[in-house]
């Protein structure tokens, strides 16, 4: 069943002097001179009917008049529609109820005359045919969605491949941002958990108290060396100090000097004093001299003496062990008596021979002494002579040693002994001096350097007294392990105050990206992820789009290929050639080119730009489009046509084939509502009424 | 030895969720009947500012022979034995290394403004050469994208350094209510959904100290959530079609018969329809046999009404196009779902 217009009531209103009221027919003739308000009551119908105004996609220009009424359609439902001043109107049902394109209506009203179905050039136009043969209007309208980038651009691999510009330069910028906050998020995660500044005060701490520890032992090596310092300084008390040494040192040579000096004069002393036992002697044995030369000269008793009392001696023990009694008493007797005999003689030989033998021994030891015979009592006086100086310079010599060097020498002894004893406790031998201020010397020079030591130590530690510690800390002392656990220490706190900085400027980078003013790492790290999955968020939307507008624009381009050959299929179907060729008489066909627009092809085969043609023969080819069109888009259903004066440009002979094409689409179910002033074309249509019968109407305005 | 782990109980009071204990009971008589001595919460055992521990205790005490050590989370971290009275309840407040069977487990309660890793250093001694697995409550950053809907921001994480510095056997996690397992860390997630938004089966899991194997066993819960969402897209059989592909997610959820009395839904419809109305009717008919949530009816307020013919044809053969795309759909990269509401949006709207 078509869409037909069952009742029309408007108002009058403008020129229209009185109600127009019409039940229409199929084919109605309205016919009214100028200024009678044909135009009104077109008018009044597209704006009853149709969209008009901003909402329109179609542009009317309608005059500023005020329509009232209302027309009632069949067909659209059911039951009747009646289309008033209200907000339905019959565009509604093109697409969502019958799926016609939203500019249907276009077709069904030529308004003043106008034919055109555009204001281009050939006034159809690439889009009315894409629209009505193809609805390809639709895809330029959907393209022009999709920008130039996406239509080049295109899905290979998992990837979107394209010119990095518009939407695709955004899409990767999103991405590259995306990145750098997951990056970020990843650095604030790794901050956050990583222990790292928690390692490093962990580290710190051991090491600030290992280094609290080493410091205390340091103090208390402080303290013991200054203990030690005393020690040695009591023990430096003990010992002679470098003065004293010197001091006996030098006593000791002079000492040695004076002794050598001393020994010298002794050994002088010694010679002389021989000198004086010789003078002595010389004098004595002068003496004796004298003596023994003034008396007489003794003889001693001879040896066959003694002989024979060995004889008679050695008889009697002969004759005793003969046991000879007589013999040996004789014998033993007359041994007796020349014993006795000699005893006495020799008694006497000797008293009488001294004087000679002295003088003899005089001689040996003259000859001892001196090393000459003594001749006589001259030489002697003159030994005497001779020797008596040297008595008298070694008496002088034994003066003076007594008188003065042995004096000092015991002095200087006693002075350095006692001052020896005085460090070593005993009473030191003279050769035992030196070695003894030597030993003592290199005594003070060692604690003195130990000294020397302990106090450059100490120094080094620098440790005020106040601060010696009062027990042991139980570890040693070591400036090498404190200085490496400093250096270490320094080298931590170093780090962690490079942590430190590069956790505050980690924070105040993500302070400064997410706007967060706190310096909670959770809730920096809260706003962070926030951020992440928004931005996240905004690359998955992007993409998104983007891929739906890639594969969008791949079936645009796929349903134009495929429009395109229905455009040319459809200049070519039959509703539309038929049309064409019996309103015009002359053309057979159409085709569509590109660049020059529709080309209307004769029975000869010849071809003609329909811009090119008379006005008539265009208004004749356009009312056949229209029809043919209508009648390809309603796929065999009908609706109406208000036409205003459509005709009125076309030749006499061409307006009977106009009339003629009108009546037989009125037998296809179609309904026309003509509108004219002309009275040739009213004339024409009077003539067809016979064969319309009560199909016809006609209205006249006045 | 082998130890059942959960977390996130949250329970109130039983008469306003009492799903939350008859989960626990249920993990519970399954430890009992499996001969499971030992269960470990992951912190969160109780909601926030919930106080009164009596109907806890009550459950617990008929379960004598499970020892549950329990840790608090970020929602019950004021929870100590002082608290709770049973014998067989084991609350750490502190971290703590405590053995259980072979392994020495270590105990990281949630603590404010602090990170694991800290806390795990901190006990470093305890665990120097030996095996151990950590139990704790927080958030992983290893790449986990699981965050939890209801609480954002960030709580006592555990990073992936971490777990590679301190080399725990295994990691048991709660805070995350949705069960995941990633490198070494394992969320346990809750055994009962808080509400729509924790959607599915849930479950528990079964550790062995000696042979380190884990398995998942199921919960069974009171109430099971689902959240599904449906394009639809303006064809004449949108309505065969949609009744096809809600019976295929219905046979994903994977339920057995009696599973299927227990769940609540919610379920909406977006895109485009020609009939609004039939497709709505669908949507409550389809999904009638199951309780909707907070008595909501099917959402199709982000369905809108196309009849134009030729935009559906577009549309139809676009979505086509975008099924057979060649993009790792999902993860970081938009799920189809979004491409192709995209392309509805760009074809229908003006």
């Amino acid at each position: 069943m078509g869409i037909k217009i069952e009742r029309i009531k408007i108002n009058r209103g403008g020129p229209l002097r009185d109600d127009f009221n019409l039940e229409p027919k199929d084919v109605n003739l309205i016919y009214g001179h100028n200024e009678t308000g044909k135009s009104y009551v077109v008018e009044a119908m597209i704006s009853l009917l149709f969209r008009t105004g901003r909402r329109s996609i179609i542009d009317w220009a309608l005059r500023d008049w005020e329509f009232a009424g209302s027309i009632t359609v069949s067909g659209l439902e059911q039951k009747l529609v009646k289309f008033t001043k209200g907000v339905n109107k019959i565009d509604d049902y093109w697409a969502q109820e019958i799926g016609l394109p939203q500019d249907f209506s276009r077709l069904l009203v030529v308004k003043e005359g106008e034919t055109a179905l555009t204001d281009g050039k050939d006034a159809v136009g690439r889009d009315i045919l894409k629209n009505y043969l193809s609805g390809e209007g639709l895809l330029d309208k959907l393209e022009a969605r999709i920008s130039a980038t996406l239509r080049e651009a295109n899905i290979h691999n998992g990837r979107i491949v394209g010119s990095r510009r518009g939407e695709i330069k955004d899409m990767e910028q999103l991405s590259e941002g995306l990145r750098g906050l997951d990056s970020l998020l990843e650095k604030a995660e790794l901050a956050y958990t990583s222990g790292k500044i928690y390692d490093l005060r962990q580290k710190k701490g051991l090491l600030d108290t290992e280094l609290k520890r080493l410091g205390e032992a340091k103090r208390y090596r402080a303290k013991c060396i200054q203990e030690q310092i005393k020690t040695l300084a009591k023990k430096k008390q003990e010992l002679p100090m470098q003065e004293d040494l010197a001091k006996i040192d030098s006593q000791i040579s002079v000492y040695e000097e004076k002794k050598s000096q001393a020994d010298t004069k002794l050994a002088t002393l010694k010679k002389l004093q021989s000198l004086t036992e010789d003078f002595e002697w010389v004098k004595q044995a002068l003496q004796v001299y004298q003596d023994i030369t003034g008396g007489k000269g003794v003889t001693r008793p001879k040896s066959l003496w003694l002989i024979l009392t060995g004889v008679f001696l050695a008889g009697a023990i002969l004759t005793g062990f003969l046991k000879l009694p007589i013999p040996a008493a004789l014998c033993a007797v007359v041994a007796l008596g020349i014993s006795l005999y000699y005893f006495l003689t020799m008694q006497r030989a000797l008293a009488s021979a001294g004087a000679s033998e002295e003088l003899e021994r005089l001689r040996a030891e003259f000859m001892s002494r001196f090393g000459v015979e003594l001749t006589d009592q001259a030489l002697l006086r003159a030994k005497e002579e001779q020797l008596k100086e040297s008595s008298i310079r070694a008496k002088a010599m034994e003066e003076e040693l007594e008188a003065t060097l042995s004096p000092e020498l015991r002095h200087l002894e006693l002075s350095i002994v006692t001052d020896l004893k005085r460090f070593t406790g005993r009473k030191l031998l003279v050769q035992e001096w030196r070695e003894t201020v030597n030993k003592l010397r290199k005594e003070v020079n060692k604690l003195n350097e130990e000294l020397n030591t302990l106090d450059k130590e100490l120094a080094s530690l620098g440790v005020p007294e106040e601060e010696f510690p009062v027990q042991d800390p139980g570890m040693a002392w070591d400036a090498m392990q404190y200085k490496e656990l400093h250096e270490q220490l320094d080298m931590t706190s170093h780090t962690l105050d490079e942590e430190m900085g590069n956790i505050d400027n980690l924070k105040h980078e993500i302070r400064g990206v997410t706007k967060c003013n706190n310096n909670d790492w959770e809730e920096l790290i809260g706003a962070l992820r926030s951020l992440c999955d928004q931005g996240a968020e905004n690359y998955r939307r992007s993409t998104a789009e983007i891929l739906a507008r890639v594969k969008l624009y791949e079936v645009i381009r796929e349903i134009r290929q495929e429009e395109n050959a229905r455009i040319a299929s459809g200049l070519e179907r039959k509703e539309l050639t038929d049309s064409l060729h019996t309103i015009t008489g002359r053309y057979k066909g159409m085709r569509y080119d590109e660049e020059e627009g529709l080309i209307l092809v004769t029975d000869e085969d010849e071809e003609y730009l329909l811009q090119e043609v008379s006005t008539g023969a265009r208004e004749q080819a356009l009312l056949a489009m229209r029809l043919g069109f209508s009648s390809t888009i309603m796929k065999g259903k009908s609706a109406f046509l208000i036409l205003d004066d459509a005709f009125q440009h076309s030749d006499w002979p061409r307006r009977s084939n106009l009339v003629d094409r009108i009546v037989s689409i009125t037998e296809n179910g179609w309904q026309v509502f003509y509108f004219t002033m002309d009275d040739h074309i009213k004339a024409l249509f009077l003539e067809a009424r016979d064969r319309l019968g009560d199909r016809f109407a006609s209205y006249e305005l006045c | 030895m082998r130890i059942g782990i959960t977390a996130d109980l949250h329970l109130t009071s039983k008469e306003n969720h009492p799903e939350r204990y008859n989960s626990l009971e249920n993990i519970l008589s399954r430890l009992e009947t499996e001969g499971i001595q030992t269960l470990l919460i992951a912190g969160d055992l109780f909601d926030k500012d919930f106080r009164n521990y009596s109907e806890f205790e009550r459950l617990i005490k008929n379960y004598p022979q499970i020892q549950i050590h329990v840790i608090p989370g970020n929602h019950d971290a004021n929870i100590s034995e002082r608290g709770i009275v049973a014998p067989n309840i084991h609350i750490y407040t502190m971290p703590k290394a405590v053995k259980l069977g072979s392994i020495t487990f270590v105990f990281v309660p949630y603590k404010e403004e602090t990170n694991m890793g800290d806390e795990i250093a901190a006990l470093a001694e305890s665990i120097r050469d030996k095996e151990w697995v950590l139990v704790g409550h927080g958030d992983y950053y290893g790449g986990v994208r699981e965050r939890n809907p209801l609480e954002p921001g960030t709580y006592m994480p555990l990073s992936r350094e971490n777990v590679e510095a301190f080399r725990p056997r295994k990691v048991f996690l709660g805070h995350i209510h949705k069960y995941c397992d990633q490198d070494n860390v394992c969320y346990a997630g809750s055994p009962c959904g808080m509400d729509i938004t924790e959607t599915g089966k849930r479950r528990f899991l079964l550790y062995d100290t000696d042979d380190g194997s884990l398995k998942s066993l199921g919960v069974s819960a009171d109430i099971i959530y689902f959240d599904e969402a449906f394009v639809v897209m303006p064809l004449e059989d949108e309505v065969p079609r949609l009744r096809q592909e809600i019976k295929q997610r219905i046979e994903s959820w994977n339920l057995e018969p009696l599973e299927q009395t227990k769940v609540v839904v919610r379920v909406q419809a977006i895109g485009y329809a020609t009939d609004r109305k039939a497709i709505f009717s669908v949507l409550k008919e389809e999904f009638g046999k199951f309780k909707f949530y907070s008595g909501e009816e099917p959402s199709i307020e982000h369905l809108s009404v196309s009849t134009d013919r030729q935009l559906n044809v577009i549309a139809e053969r676009t979505m086509q196009l975008i099924d057979e795309l060649d993009w790792n759909f999902g993860g970081d990269e938009p799920d189809k779902q979004a491409v192709k509401l995209a392309a509805l949006n760009l074809i229908y709207n003006e």
